[in-house]
């Protein structure tokens, strides 16, 4: 199976000023490969923001490479990653980062403003994705108007729309009930399934996953598999 | 979606903001065009005012011009040219100049290019008696006046003839006659009388002087050549001195004998420096006042651009500084936007331009908003804008002045906010908890 993540020890120490240092990553080794499922778990300050924000090209490590589809992201100047993050990942977080004053359909296409594509074929996309994700009723509305499960389904659609090869979810399911939380776990499963790769933190140990790891003093550990 | 449209929904989403910021944009450019505006109207109406000033005073010299022309006339003229052997004693006792001259010297004259005589009258004179009549009379034959022709200004278009003479020409088959005269005889203009057997009409009597004017009889010189046997002759020639330059007095004699060298030249001209002085210091008078009113405008456009050269960079500054909170605070507001934004792949230098470029179109409508805005308070602040101008206040260079500033001022104002939204660490936005 191709490898689309791989982090090759990378480390991460915050060094606040007057303040005592935090190793949050410690030489971490992890690879997702195209068509897996992977969830990193760990309780809260373990790190887990940070392992995904490194993976995801947004935090420079201290320490080690990180390659997406065979490219160390942080070799790249930051106008080529910012392009790069455009056209291979997917985001999602736990504060579904919605812009405000774009109606559901805007922020699903807020991708575009990075990319260079056919706007219609965007938009074709991001109407079905939002039929996908069962929120097709609410294209004109803002999200201020949609319940929290909604919004997380919204913040996924616009995050899948470039058809990403890796899907980064920082706990995606934190601010959600557990109906909520089930349906967004099994989109991502779903993208999975279709050959997609996920890379997913969350401190619910309880979340199935094809492979589980623990995150711990900026270690990480096998959990399950 | 392009980063305009972002532009132009978020504002739509935060109109209140974006309204403030309009409202500093204007008040900024409004202070700067009306300052503009206010200058120029005053300047405009400064030139107005003084050029009606000096309509006013060319009409009252022009007034005394005339009134001048008036008294020379009334007075007679004040300079008598003769010839160079004519006996000063003899004019007295004979009562007329015996000595003649050729009668072309008043063209030699009138065309010599000479400044300070004018209303040049030749004149054949000569003490007769009016045999119908029995009577002394002072036989005056002229032709009219001869003009100075290189003085054009008080000539006709033509060139040949004054506008307003002093002296009008004796139309043919008519006559003048003294006061004493008409009253000796009884007559009146348009009566009919007989003159070595012609018979004339007397076409003006002339006003009582208490002189031997008051005895004279003036005819064409063609008749009086003719009776008195002097064919192209003349023995005088009345001129009108120039009283315009009261230091050029003196530099008559000298002017004439440069072109008719056996002449002597008679001034009387005294009686009438006064009125000439006069004259100049009315006008004198209305130029000091016409300069002080200058004086006056120009001080207050100095003190209003000294005004404006503080206040407007003030405003201008403190827009500036008001409009650079404003897009930091936006910042501030929209930091998990700007967040995901970094995080889809949308580049460092596209928010800084979304951030700019809202500052620019706030700018640039509150530009247009203070353009009008200042111009009108300019316009009606000036003062009495005469002739309905307020439309043409507003002009393409200004409202390029207006614009240009503005956008410089919220791109200057924006700029380290955008700079700042483009290189915030996108993790910290993004990271949560
Ligand atoms: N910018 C920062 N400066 C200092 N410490 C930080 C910073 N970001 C995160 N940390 C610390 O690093 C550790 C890991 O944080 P994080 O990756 O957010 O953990 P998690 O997502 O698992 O809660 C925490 O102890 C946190 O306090
Ligand atoms: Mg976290």
């Amino acid at each position: 199976m191709t490898e689309i993540l791989k982090l090759e020890r990378v480390s991460k120490t915050y060094r606040p000023p007057g303040r005592s240092a935090v190793a949050a990553l410690d030489q971490i080794e992890l690879s997702v490969a195209a068509g897996t499922f992977k969830v990193v778990c760990g309780h809260s300050g373990s790190g887990k923001s940070t392992l995904l924000l490194s993976a995801g090209g947004l935090q420079k490590p201290d320490a080690g490479h990180v390659l997406v589809k065979g490219t160390d992201v942080y070799r790249l100047s930051s106008e080529k990653r910012a392009r790069f993050r455009a056209e291979t990942m997917g985001y999602v977080f736990q504060q579904f980062h919605l812009i405000p004053y774009l109606n559901i359909l805007e922020n699903v296409m807020a991708p575009s403003l990075a990319l260079t594509g056919d706007v219609a074929q965007l938009e074709q996309r991001a109407r079905a994705m939002i039929k996908q994700f069962g929120v097709e009723q609410r294209l004109d509305h803002p999200p201020s108007e949609l319940s929290i499960g909604e919004r997380q389904r919204v913040a996924l659609a616009r995050a899948l729309v470039n058809e990403p090869a890796l899907l980064l979810a920082d706990e995606p399911t934190g601010n959600l009930d557990e109906r909520n939380s089930e349906i967004v776990i099994q989109h991502l499963r779903d993208f999975a399934s279709r050959g997609g790769a996920v890379l997913m933190a969350t401190h619910d140990m309880r979340i199935e996953a094809d492979e589980k790891l623990l995150l711990e003093n900026g270690r990480l550990e096998l959990f399950a598999k | 979606m392009k980063p305009w449209q972002l532009i132009q929904k978020e504002i739509c989403y935060r109109k209140t903001g974006f309204g403030i910021g309009l409202l500093c944009v204007a008040i900024a450019i409004a202070s700067l065009t009306g300052a503009l505006t206010l200058l120029r109207v005053y300047e405009t109406r400064t030139s107005e005012i003084l050029e009606e000033r000096e309509r006013e005073t060319r009409a009252e010299m022009d007034r005394l011009e005339n009134d001048y022309r008036r008294i020379m006339r009334d007075l007679g003229h004040n300079v008598m040219i003769l010839h160079e052997d004519q006996s000063r004693s003899a004019l007295r006792t004979v009562g007329h100049p015996d000595t003649f001259m050729p009668a072309d010297y008043v063209y030699q004259l009138g065309h010599g290019g000479i400044e300070t005589l004018n209303h040049l009258l030749p004149v054949l004179q000569q003490r007769v008696t009016w045999p119908e009549q029995e009577m002394d009379v002072i036989l005056m034959g002229t032709p009219g006046q001869v003009p100075v022709f290189h003085l054009t200004r008080f000539l006709t278009e033509d060139g040949e003839s004054y506008r307003n003479p002093i002296f009008r020409a004796i139309p043919e088959g008519k006559i003048e006659i003294g006061h004493a005269i008409a009253t000796d005889l009884g007559l009146r203009p348009g009566d009919t009388i007989t003159l070595m057997g012609e018979s004339f009409e007397v076409h003006r009597v002339n006003r009582a002087q208490g002189s031997e004017e008051d005895i004279m009889l003036w005819c064409n010189l063609d008749v009086a050549q003719r009776w008195l046997d002097r064919e192209d002759q003349i023995n005088i020639i009345f001129a009108l001195e120039c009283i315009c330059d009261i230091e050029g007095l003196g530099a008559i004699t000298d002017e004439i004998s440069a072109i008719l060298p056996d002449v002597q030249v008679l001034e009387f001209s005294s009686r009438v420096i006064a009125r000439g002085e006069a004259r100049q210091r009315a006008e004198q008078e209305s130029r000091r006042a016409i300069a002080a009113e200058l004086a006056h405008r120009t001080q207050m456009s100095d003190e209003l651009r000294g005004f404006a050269t503080i206040l407007v960079p003030v405003v201008l500054a403190a827009s500036g500084l008001w409009i650079f909170f404003l897009i930091l605070g936006n910042v501030r507001e929209r930091e998990s936007e700007i967040g995901i934004l970094r995080a889809i792949g949308v580049k460092e230098s596209v928010i800084a331009g979304i951030f700019l470029g809202k500052a620019i179109g706030m700018g640039l409508v509150g530009a247009l908003i203070g353009y009008v805005a200042g111009v009108l308070a300019g316009a009606l602040g000036g003062g009495g804008v005469a002739h309905g101008s307020v439309w043409g206040q507003f002009n393409l260079t200004l409202l390029a002045v207006a614009l240009l500033v503005a956008v410089v001022l919220c791109a200057a104002a924006g700029w380290v906010p955008a700079m700042l939204a483009a290189q915030r660490d996108p993790a910290d936005m993004l990271r949560g908890d």
